[in-house]
């Protein structure tokens, strides 16, 4: 009896609390580097071991090479500009998996750094990634993984490249080797930014609104989900967290594992180059960073923030833009398809123009 | 006189039917070789500090009292279960990558060392909530070398 007493007294101390900012349990506010380095951590950028170099530079060639898709009009580059952080600007691509209606385009940069790839994390990592595009109907849409290797045998300059890069190998140009090749190039694909000098201590890499921004993006709650190394990508979460999203129809990750609890849970997305990914979200309908992340705050923190609030945490998102590797994504000059005869697939006008790169 | 007392205890049945349907209800289950304990391997102190004082809040697996599926306290605990499993959930541990499941880790080594977690209006209904700073030395241990 006296607990039930107890209990309702407790009760209504609580529903005259004003709300839940009132409550200690707030995420820390604290901004010094040392103590964000317990949920951050800077990006370096990549160094590519000498062993590796040969792979690199093919993976470079095949993901800048539209003769490889079945119209020879399309390649990696076409989707994820790489001269434009790495996203088409358009909400919808066409869709890898045209029956799972479309998505929007993910960088490829910092993609390394995610704990598995796609939207709804269907691809465990870059190689099995990148097997996907190349043989999808809709995508680049080689019939099969034979028919890439065929196609791929038909330029000769790349049968000595894989050579090179797969030098332990009897049967270099193999579809596991195109893709391995694919993914080295993209581990190279980092673009560490301010918030990494910050990070490693350089207070003053970060101006005053951007760290008035990174405080409300630390008690808000943000760093609940876009934390670690990329801001993200090293968790998947529920989208509608508080409040239900407005667009229902992609379930995401329900997709991949049938669970009734995986309902419209996403893959989070890295927040570095943000500034430069839009359109946001799977299905890309966002345009504005702004609205992206008042939307954010209303469905996964539960908090209404005012306009300048939102634009205070812009300020910080921006603070993440890199600089793009402009050596390391040059384009490549590719092999040649001369003197080769006679496969069906060859013997379209090949001759590498209108790769405009 | 009979028409009101009925009238409240059909109320009552309402309310409590009503909230038991949506607070109990919750969420859909994961499955247990999600838990944090089981992909992780955590010994069975650690286990039990997080199921005794934690897994109400943080977890597919809560133990209601009686009230919780009452009007008002059950909107409270359906609230707070919402807020607190948006950042941290014991039972989908197979949702974090290796650095995510390091810093919700950490964090709640803080959050207990700091004395911010349970939730302090949580502890006065809840005796088995008490943390020994023995079981937060350890746990915090276990965490940091994760
Ligand atoms: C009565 C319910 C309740 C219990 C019991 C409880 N928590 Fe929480 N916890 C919450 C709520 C609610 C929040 C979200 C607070 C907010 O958003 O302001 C939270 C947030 C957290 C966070 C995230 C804080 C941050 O900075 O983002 C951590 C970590 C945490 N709890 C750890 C624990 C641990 C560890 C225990 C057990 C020792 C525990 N909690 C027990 C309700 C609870
Ligand atoms: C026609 C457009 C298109 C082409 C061509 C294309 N992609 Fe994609 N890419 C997408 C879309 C759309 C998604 C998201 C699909 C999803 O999540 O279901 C995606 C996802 C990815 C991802 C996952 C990123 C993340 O954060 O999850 C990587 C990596 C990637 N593509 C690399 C490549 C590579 C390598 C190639 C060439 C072999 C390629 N893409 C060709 C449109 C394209
Ligand atoms: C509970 C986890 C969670 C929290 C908290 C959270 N996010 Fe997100 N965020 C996500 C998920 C999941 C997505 C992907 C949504 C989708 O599928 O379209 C996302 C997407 C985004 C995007 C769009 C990224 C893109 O590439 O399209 C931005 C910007 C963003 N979040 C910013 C924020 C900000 C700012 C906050 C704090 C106000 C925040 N997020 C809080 C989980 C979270």
């Amino acid at each position: 009896m006296i607990r039930i007493f107890a209990a309702l007294f407790g009760l209504s101390i609580l529903l005259a609390l004003p709300g839940c900012s009132s409550f200690d349990s707030d995420p820390s506010t604290d901004l010094s580097p040392e103590v964000l380095r317990s949920r951050f951590s800077a990006l370096k950028a990549p160094a590519i071991p000498a062993a590796l170099q040969a792979r690199v530079d093919l993976g470079r060639k095949l993901f800048y090479d539209k003769r490889l898709s079945a119209g020879e009009n399309t390649s990696c580059n076409s989707c994820h500009l790489l001269n434009a952080y790495g996203v088409d600007g358009h909400s919808f691509s066409t869709g890898h998996d045209g029956k799972l209606g479309g998505r929007n385009a993910p960088t490829v940069y910092n993609a390394a750094l995610n704990l598995a790839q796609f939207w709804d994390g269907r691809a465990r990592d870059l190689v099995a990634q990148a097997k996907g595009p190349i043989l999808n109907p809709v995508e680049m849409g080689v019939p099969n993984a034979d028919m890439v290797v065929v196609r791929i045998k038909s330029i000769p300059g790349y049968v000595s490249a894989f050579r090179q890069a797969f030098p332990d190998s009897a049967d270099p140009v193999t579809f596991d080797h195109f893709a391995e090749a694919v993914a080295a190039f993209e581990q190279g694909l980092l673009t560490p930014s301010r918030w990494d000098r910050y990070l490693e201590g350089d207070t003053n890499a970060l101006n005053d609104e951007e760290k008035k921004g990174l405080k409300l993006f630390l008690k808000v709650g943000c760093a609940t989900c876009h934390a670690g190394k990329g801001l993200g990508g090293n968790s998947f979460q529920k989208l509608g967290y508080l409040t239900a999203w407005p667009d229902q129809h992609d379930l995401g990750r329900y997709q991949v594992t049938l669970m009734d609890r995986d309902r419209l849970v996403f893959k989070v997305p890295t927040l570095r180059n943000i500034e430069k990914t839009g359109p946001y979200f799977h299905d890309g309908q966002i345009a504005s960073l702004n609205e992206a992340v008042r939307l954010m705050a209303k469905y996964q923190c539960g908090e209404n923030l005012r306009p300048e609030q939102v634009g205070q945490i812009v300020s910080f998102l921006k603070s993440l833009t890199g600089v793009l590797p402009d050596k390391y994504i040059a384009p490549p000059a590719f092999p040649s398809t001369q003197g080769n005869a006679n496969t069906s697939l060859s013997n379209q006008a090949t001759t590498g123009k209108g790769f405009g790169l | 006189m009979i028409l009101s007392i009925a009238t409240i205890t059909a109320l009552v049945i309402l309310l409590v039917f009503h909230s038991s349907s949506s607070a109990i209800a919750g969420q859909p289950c994961s499955p247990p070789s999600a838990s944090m304990e089981v992909m992780l391997k955590a010994d069975p102190q650690i286990k039990n500090t997080i199921h005794r004082v934690c897994f109400n809040c943080h977890s597919d697996q809560p133990k209601y009292p009686w009230y919780a599926s009452i009007w008002p306290s059950s909107l409270l605990i359906q609230h707070d279960r919402q807020k607190a499993l948006a950042r941290l959930n014991f039972s989908q541990w197979d949702r974090l990558s290796p650095e995510m499941s390091r810093i919700r880790l950490l964090d709640a080594c803080t959050m207990m060392t700091e004395g911010k977690m349970p939730l302090w209006y949580y502890r006065p209904f809840h005796f088995e909530a008490r943390l020994s700073s023995q079981e937060i030395q350890h746990f915090c241990a276990w965490a940091h070398l994760q």
